[in-house]
Parts: structure tokens; C-alpha cells; sequence
């Protein structure tokens, strides 16, 4: 039951606050209730009254309103605070399973909001990660907290902000319209290829000694290539960014197969051909990368490299987004 | 209770060391312990304290052991809150002026730890100006409410606070009252709305004693209540004051004789004896206030006729031979009255009695010892001697205890103070009913006209008991108008806090709204909402509007400068092409200094965006290209 009645509100709040990647927060999409310390509050003043009214007491009384006063004005004030900010998400980076993630934010508030509520804070809540973290103005790089391999929606983050006493507080769960891709954690394994237009046939691995250091020469840099291939004298002399050339990268090529990696388990296979697919990226050479059905035809660059890790992140995964 | 306020000292001090050095948190169950003992404690004494002080108790103590371990946000909300009850009941207490600043302070400095919670870090100077800020917005709210909202009449009875009793004891040995004149604690304040009684006729009525034991008057335990005359007549001059009394614990209230309350304008429920007292029905455990017409003039014979004075007669069938001898021998029975009390007045007119504060102790035989041996006293050993001497001469004959004098502060204003308490003796008389005869005025004439530190050697005597009295300032006039000052300011509050009640509420309405009905009520309290709102909304509304682009302003300065000249500027331009169409028409001055103003605006505009400058300082650059425009201009 409790699943059908989280679905609902969820129908709600997509129809009230729709996805989007920057909010104005506005009436339409806050909240605003007494906190616990908000009832309680209410509460001593109840009893304050009783008192004052008990032994006819006209300074009690008076203390009495004096706080249902200020437990009025953190009313507005709480609202008119939280509604000068203004929220955006940006793209998620892409992060491998062992890293943290980061969602990232930018807070801007009104110039022309009251100075009296310069020192609201306000913070950022992931309920399902139970991170809780304030917000600067600027940008934010919320921590997410690590997660598994495969594409991620991350839902509704609530943000909140109790500004005055803490008597009220201010919410709003927005959406974050991007999708967190997580590709499988890196490790290091031996590089099992097979060779262009041979694969599928089981005879014909090749086993590629990475230990070559011979110098072939100098050609432009590549996205690609490790910074410490980088010819520093060339580019201190002004001839721009030359990558130094060693012998076996470019003669490395093949395609990369799933079925050649799994010894145990399936995660592990995909770490190590992530693994792979870095190492084989970074020495600009040209692979295809075999999943099974789907193939992903030999290539080399930036955006081949990020394809191939979507492959293998999104691997019998549903993805999402 | 003593040992809760070691409790808070020593939390605050534990505190205050784990905040230095960062210590790690105590343990949960050592608290729980201490917990545990402490309200064990209270429960133990709580029949001697009574349950809303033992109550108060438990929340100190509860608030003092959680201030030792607070972890999360919620703990500290909480002590919060359990403080800002404490304040409301420490207000129970104390109402006084000095009472109620101490106590906005300590709400000031709450909800400056409250809104320290959770806000971006600063120094505590930021957030206390901005806390003042805030708390000082809610004032004016809950004025409002303050005069607006019914008062109710209490809904249930509350526990009350068990004081010790101070003042006057329904008991006099004499001696005791000297004890009390050692004290410069205020008793209360008489507010006149007329003329003033003489110093001499300053008798304020508190208690009545009848029974004399040899050593120790006090009340006797008979029925006091005798039918009473069906109309009663008053006559001569009346005087209107009102009494605003300290709380003592006890039941008396002080007022001239003879006191007719007036109904409805005091806090207390109050009765008038047949002793001319006046006693509140509940012990007065704050200050009371209550409104009083006294007939000064009137003798207290209205009740001649209906009273029983026979038992005002008795006397301890031993003891005191030296004076019943002398009695016998002095008095005749064909006396009169009148003639009694003045031959045996006379007897004090000797020179040997004395006036003291710190007469000898006499044990045995108390009166002889006083009358014909020591011959120093107090007024309650004068007292004490003339109402028995005239009981031994068949004169029915009590001893009323209250206060005698006052301090005149302001014009209309007495205070009494606790070394102003008296004694004096009233005799009963079959025409004149009750005479009131003072021998002390006898003796120190001055005690009665001027008061007890208008002598010399009794501020000697006064010094040495109490040397850091506020009330020997006397003799500095500067201190003692500063005094004076602080007395005039403290009266004042009080009678303002304890005068507002139903009644003034309803009459403050009346003046405004001009009937009372239920309607008129209903448009007062609407009146009230629509009011705050408006407060409320002046507060957030119009602050927007205002901020609303100081650069806006500035160049609509400039424009209006302009079309006074004829050059307008259309709506749809910007800036820059309004300054492009008009150039050409101006002189090579006011263009020159117009492309400047428009060059320097845009380099601000665009550069605005990283915040690089406020716009203040660009102002003061286009500053001096203004005036060259308008003077360009101008010719």
C-alpha cells in the first residue's frame, strides 16, 4: 500500500512541479509547515496563555502573544527567504561504481532580497542516499555517495530551509532531469584481443605485450593520450602539443569480447574491460568492443571510448532516461 | 531550592569547559542516574515546597542535565523551549520593572542561540542585530494582540507558589517588630487621588491582636462576626487612594481607617472585618493591587452598640504585680475613659523612657522590667504596656499592628517600608467607640511625624544592622533623587501591568470603538487581523519594490534632466541609442559627457554580471559627467 501511495504523490508532484533543470522557487512549488520545535512552540504558547489567564498575569500574557508574534513573522520570513533562491542542476559527470558521485547545483538568489535574510541557509536532502548537505551560493558539488554500475535516475531531492528559529520549514522536492551514468570500476587485468575481422573464432587470440618502450617518433596530440606521452620540449619551444610515439600503440588493434573476460562473474569481466577500453583509448588504438548481441564496431577517440563504457555499464541493465 | 541552583552552576561550568577543549560527550547513563537522584530529590521535598515550585524545580533541573549532553538540533530546541517556559513562570514570581528587562534580555539572548542554529556561519554580532531585528518586528504584533485579545477570567486554579511569610506576624513579642525595622524591603505604595493624610494621621491598619499571654499578644480564636448595624452613616472628609502591596504570603493588607473597598478594581478578592481591616481571601503571593476610599475623619464607633467589647478585657492572671500595683493605685473607677488614658499616658512622659531599636532583652515579668526598670523600648513594648494597663483598668483595650508613616515619593505617591512597621493601642470607649492612643508618640514624637530615620540615633542604630540600606542615601541629595527616581519608574509599571484587567480592556475599547456590543467587539478583534496584516505587509511587500535597481533610478534622473530640455526618450529605446539620436542636438560638452555617462553604464552593465562592482562606485565616477551635462546644458 505504501508503494501505491508513494506512486500518487509522486503523480502529484510530477503534475505540480514538472521536471526541469532549473527552478525559480516560487509559491506554486514550496511547502511550508511548522517543524516539530514550529508545534511545540505552539504548544508553550498554549500553555503560556493558560498561565498568564490562571494567575491573571499581564506580563505573562504579553511574553505569551510576543511569541506567537514572532512565530508568525518566521512565517513569512521563511517563505519570503526560501522563495529568493533560485536552483539549477547541471549534467551529471560521468563516474565509475567506485568513486563518489556528485550532483551538480548552482544557487542564485534574488539581488533584491532583504538583507535581514542574507543569512538563510539552505540545504539539500537525498533521501535516499540520507545525505544532508547546506548549499552555498554559487556552485554546489553534492555528494551523492557511491553507486552500482548502470544508468541512474536520481528522482526528487528535497531542499529545505528552516531560516528563522527554526519554527517553520520550507521545502520543495525538485527533480533532477539528468541521468547518472556509472560506468563498472576499473580493474586492471591482462588485455586479451582479437584480431580485425577474426572474431568469433577461438583460435586466434592475441596476447600483446604492453611493456614495449621503443620510440617510434612524434605526432599531434590526441585527446587521448596520456599526459605523460606529451613532448614538453617540443611544446615548450612553441611547435604546439606532440605526443611522443612509442612503437606497439599503434599497432594494437582487435576487438574486445565479453566472452574472453568472464572467469568468475560477470561484474568482474565488465571492470576489466573497462579497464580495457581506458588503456586501450589512451594509446589511441582502434577497437571494437563485443557484448554478446551488441557489437560495437572498431573505433578509437574520445566519443568511441565513451560509447563503449555506456555499453558496459548499461550491460543487461534496463537503461533509464 | 539551594542545591538546584549548584546544579545549574555546575552544568554551566561543565559546559562551558567541554566547549573549550572539545571533549567527547558524557555518558548516557551516568545522566540518567543523575536524573533519577535529582528528581528523587524533589519528589522528597516536595511537600515542603509545594507542587509549582517543585514543578519549576524539575524543569531546571531536567534543562540543566540536558545542556550537558546536546547532540542534535532537536536538544537544543528543546532546552530552548523548556527556557522560555521557565521565563514565563520565573514571571509568575517577579513582575517588577527590574524582573521584566532581565527577562526580555534572556528572551533576546534565546532566540539569538536559536537562530544561530543553521545559518551560514558569521560572527555572532551579524546574527544578534539581525535576531534584535527580527524580535523587535514581533513587538508591535503582539501589542496589538495584547489589547485586542479578551482577557478571560482564570479558567482553573493554579498551584501556588508557597512563599515564607514576611512582614508582620500574627503574633507580637515585643521585640519582634524591631526586628522588621531592621529591614528596608518595600511593603507597598499608596497612590492618592486627592489630598494626602497628615503625617501624624498616617496609621496604616494591618492586623488587630487581642490576646495578651504575660509575654505574647495575638489573635484570639474567638468569633469575631457580630450582627451589624442595618445602614451605616460616614461622615467627614474621605481620601482616595490606591494600594499596590508587595507580596508578603500572608492575608493582611494595610489601609486607613476607616477602608470601604471599592469593588472591581482590585486583583485580589479582599474583605473588610469588623476590625477595620481589610484581608485579601487568598495569601497574597504577588503583588496586589486594590482601590480604597478611607474616612479619616470618621470615629470608629459605627458599630457602637453591637459589639461584645467584654473579652477585650482579659489579661493573664499572673505575673506583672509592679504593674497592676500601679494601676490600682493611679485609676480610679470613676474615671472617665478619656481621663484613664491620659493619666497613664502620663506615665510616659518621663523623661527616662527611651526610643530604641535595640532595646535589652526582658524575660520574665516583661512589662514591670519594661515599665519601671530598663524604661528602653520599641514601640511594641509601649504598645504592649499601655493596652495592658488599660485592660487592668477596666478599659477595653487591643493592640494593632501595621505601619506608621512612609516616605512621600512624588507628589501623591507613599511608600512603606518595612522599618515603618508599628504598634499602637486602641481603647474602647462607649461614645467615641475605638481611640486610637500611641504612647510612642509620646516618647519619640518624631517616630510618628517624621519616621524612624529621622532620628539621628536611630539611623545609627538602623546603620549598624542593615549598613548597606539604599535608604541611608538620604543624606546625598543627588542619590537619593536617583532613588527616588527608580521608585517613581518602578511604581508606575507596576500599577500599569497589575491596573490592566477586563475592565480597562473594556474601556480602552469603549474610547475607541465607541459601545461595547458584541458586534463592535467582533470589528475590534477583525480591526486587529487587518491591522498586523498590513504591518506584515508593509514588512515583506514594499522592501522588494524598493531595492528595485538603485541604477534604474539614477538614469531616470538623467532622463528627466534631459526632457526638461525637450529631448525624450521613447520607451523602446535603450540607452545607447536615445544618447546617439540626441547627441547631434546638444553642444560638444553635454555629448561628450552624455557618451561618457553611456560608455561607463554599459562597462558597469556588462560587467555586472560578475559582481565586480557595486554600483555605488560607478555612481561616483558618472558623478562629475553629471553636473558638466546639467551645466552644459543649462546654457
Amino acid at each position: 500500500m505504501a508503494t501505491w501511495k508513494e506512486k500518487r504523490i509522486d503523480q502529484w508532484l510530477t503534475k505540480r512541479i514538472p521536471p526541469n533543470d532549473q527552478y525559480q522557487l516560487n509559491v506554486k512549488n514550496t511547502f511550508i509547515l511548522p517543524t516539530r520545535f514550529g508545534w511545540a512552540m505552539l504548544g508553550l504558547i498554549t500553555c503560556l496563555f493558560v498561565l498568564g489567564t490562571n494567575y491573571q498575569n499581564n506580563v505573562i500574557l504579553m511574553f505569551c502573544y510576543f511569541v506567537f508574534a514572532i512565530q508568525l513573522l518566521s512565517l513569512f520570513h521563511c517563505y519570503t527567504s526560501f522563495v529568493q533562491y533560485h536552483v539549477s542542476f547541471r549534467e551529471f559527470e560521468n563516474y565509475y561504481a567506485n568513486e563518489n558521485t556528485y550532483l551538480r547545483v548552482s544557487l542564485h538568489y534574488n539581488p533584491n532580497r532583504s538583507p535581514l535574510h542574507a543569512l538563510s541557509n539552505i540545504a539539500i536532502y537525498y533521501k535516499d542516499h540520507k545525505r544532508y548537505s547546506y548549499l552555498a551560493d554559487g556552485h554546489n558539488n553534492i555528494d551523492l555517495g557511491k553507486f552500482k554500475r548502470g544508468s541512474h535516475s536520481i528522482g526528487r531531492v528535497s531542499i529545505e530551509s528552516i531560516f528563522p528559529f527554526g519554527l517553520f520549514k520550507c521545502w520543495t522536492h525538485l527533480s533532477v532531469p539528468f541521468v547518472l551514468l556509472v560506468y563498472p570500476t576499473p580493474l586492471p587485468s591482462p588485455l586479451k584481443l582479437r584480431e580485425m575481422n577474426q572474431k568469433g573464432d577461438d583460435g586466434n587470440k592475441v596476447g600483446v605485450n604492453t611493456s614495449s618502450e621503443d620510440l617510434q617518433g612524434l605526432r599531434t596530440y590526441r585527446e587521448t593520450d596520456p599526459i605523460h606521452h606529451v613532448s614538453w620540449k617540443h611544446f615548450a619551444k612553441g611547435q604546439g602539443l606532440l605526443t611522443r610515439d612509442f612503437s606497439e600503440r599503434a599497432a594494437v588493434s582487435g576487438w574486445l569480447d565479453l566472452a574472453d573476460y568472464i572467469h568468475s562473474d560477470l561484474e568482474t569481466a565488465l571492470s576489466e574491460l573497462t579497464y580495457q577500453v581506458n588503456a586501450l583509448s589512451q594509446q589511441g588504438s582502434l577497437f571494437g568492443l563485443s557484448l554478446g548481441k551488441h557489437q560495437i564496431l572498431p573505433n578509437h577517440g574520445v566519443d568511441h571510448q565513451s560509447q563503449c563504457l555506456k555499453a558496459l555499464a548499461n550491460y543487461q541493465l534496463k537503461a533509464v532516461g | 531550592m539551594g542545591w538546584v541552583l549548584v546544579l545549574c552552576v555546575c552544568s554551566f561550568v561543565i559546559t562551558g569547559y567541554k566547549a573549550q577543549k572539545n571533549s567527547p560527550p558524557l555518558k548516557n547513563s551516568v545522566l540518567n542516574l543523575l536524573a533519577i537522584l535529582c528528581i528523587s530529590i524533589i519528589i522528597w521535598l516536595a511537600s515542603d515546597y509545594g507542587l509549582l515550585k517543585s514543578m519549576i524545580n524539575l524543569l531546571v533541573v531536567s534543562c540543566c542535565l540536558k545542556i550537558l549532553n546536546l547532540h542534535h538540533t532537536g536538544d537544543y530546541q528543546m532546552v530552548a523551549s523548556i527556557q522560555l517556559f521557565l521565563i514565563g513562570c520565573g514571571l509568575i514570581f517577579h513582575q517588577s520593572l527590574g524582573y521584566s528587562i532581565f527577562y526580555c534580555c534572556l528572551i533576546v539572548m534565546l532566540f539569538c542561540a536559536l537562530h544561530a542554529i543553521k545559518v551560514r556561519e558569521t560572527n555572532y554580532k551579524n546574527y544578534s542585530k539581525q535576531t534584535l531585528l527580527l524580535v523587535l518586528q514581533a513587538v508591535p504584533i503582539a501589542l496589538v494582540l495584547f489589547f485586542v485579545t479578551p482577557k478571560l477570567n482564570p479558567l482553573w486554579k493554579m498551584p501556588v507558589a508557597k512563599g515564607s511569610q514576611t512582614g508582620l506576624s500574627e503574633k507580637m513579642t515585643p521585640g519582634d517588630i524591631a526586628n522588621l525595622a531592621k529591614s528596608d524591603e518595600l511593603v507597598f505604595r499608596a497612590e492618592f487621588a486627592g489630598d494626602l493624610p497628615k503625617p501624624q494621621e498616617r496609621y496604616w491598619r494591618a492586623i488587630v491582636l487581642d490576646e495578651f499571654d504575660g509575654k505574647t499578644w495575638s489573635i484570639s480564636e474567638r468569633a469575631k462576626n457580630f450582627p451589624l448595624p442595618s445602614e451605616v452613616q460616614f461622615q467627614g472628609k474621605s481620601l482616595d487612594y490606591s494600594v499596590i502591596a508587595e507580596p508578603t504570603s500572608t492575608n493582611w493588607l494595610y489601609s486607613l481607617d476607616i477602608p470601604i473597598l471599592i469593588q472591581g478594581l482590585s486583583t485580589q478578592r479582599i474583605i473588610s472585618t469588623q476590625q477595620f481591616q481589610l484581608q485579601s481571601r487568598t495569601p497574597l503571593h504577588s503583588k496586589g493591587l486594590y482601590v480604597v476610599k478611607s474616612f479619616i475623619e470618621q470615629p470608629l464607633n459605627i458599630y457602637n452598640g453591637f459589639e461584645n467589647t467584654s473579652f477585650y478585657l482579659q489579661t493573664p492572671t499572673t505575673g506583672n504585680p509592679k504593674t497592676v500595683e500601679y494601676v490600682l493605685n493611679n485609676i480610679s473607677p470613676s474615671m472617665s475613659t478619656r481621663q484613664k488614658i491620659d493619666q497613664l499616658n502620663a506615665l510616659f512622659a518621663d523623661d527616662d523612657f527611651k526610643y530604641s531599636l535595640t532595646p535589652p532583652l526582658m524575660q520574665t515579668n516583661p512589662i514591670d522590667q519594661f515599665l519601671f526598670d530598663k524604661k528602653t523600648g520599641f514601640c511594641s513594648h509601649y504598645a504592649s504596656a499601655m493596652a495592658y494597663m488599660l485592660r487592668i483598668a477596666n478599659v477595653p483595650a487591643r493592640i494593632v499592628t501595621g505601619y506608621q508613616g512612609g516616605e512621600l515619593q512624588s507628589n501623591n505617591v507613599i511608600s512603606v517600608h518595612q522599618f515603618d512597621a508599628h504598634a499602637w493601642v486602641e481603647a474602647w470607649d462607649k461614645d467615641l467607640g475605638w481611640i486610637r492612643t500611641d504612647p510612642t508618640a509620646i516618647v519619640a514624637p518624631n517616630r510618628v511625624l517624621a519616621g524612624l530615620l529621622s532620628s539621628l540615633e536611630n539611623r545609627a542604630e538602623f546603620r549598624n544592622e542593615s549598613p548597606f540600606s539604599l535608604s541611608l542615601l538620604q543624606d546625598y541629595a543627588l542619590l537619593n533623587n536617583l532613588r527616588l527616581l527608580l521608585a517613581e519608574i518602578d511604581h508606575t509599571w507596576s500599577q500599569s501591568i497589575l491596573r490592566y484587567n477586563q475592565e480597562s480592556q473594556k474601556s480602552l475599547l469603549k474610547k475607541i470603538f465607541g459601545d461595547m456590543s458584541p458586534r463592535s467587539f467582533s470589528y475590534a478583534i477583525i480591526g486587529s487581523f487587518v491591522v498586523i496584516g498590513i504591518f506584515i505587509a508593509l514588512l515583506f511587500i514594499p522592501r522588494q519594490r524598493e531595492n528595485k535597481k538603485e541604477e534604474q533610478k539614477w538614469l531616470e534622473t538623467v532622463f528627466s534632466l534631459l526632457e526638461k530640455q525637450g529631448h525624450r526618450k521613447e520607451n523602446s529605446e535603450t540607452l545607447q541609442q536615445f544618447s546617439q539620436r540626441i547627441s547631434p542636438s546638444l553642444n560638444s560638452t553635454a555629448s561628450k559627457s552624455l557618451r561618457y555617462i553611456t560608455k561607463v553604464y554599459y562597462q558597469w552593465h556588462y560587467s555586472q554580471k560578475t559582481h565586480s562592482e557595486p554600483f555605488a562606485a560607478v555612481k561616483d565616477k558618472m558623478k562629475k559627467q553629471l553636473s558638466t551635462l546639467k551645466a552644459a546644458i543649462k546654457k
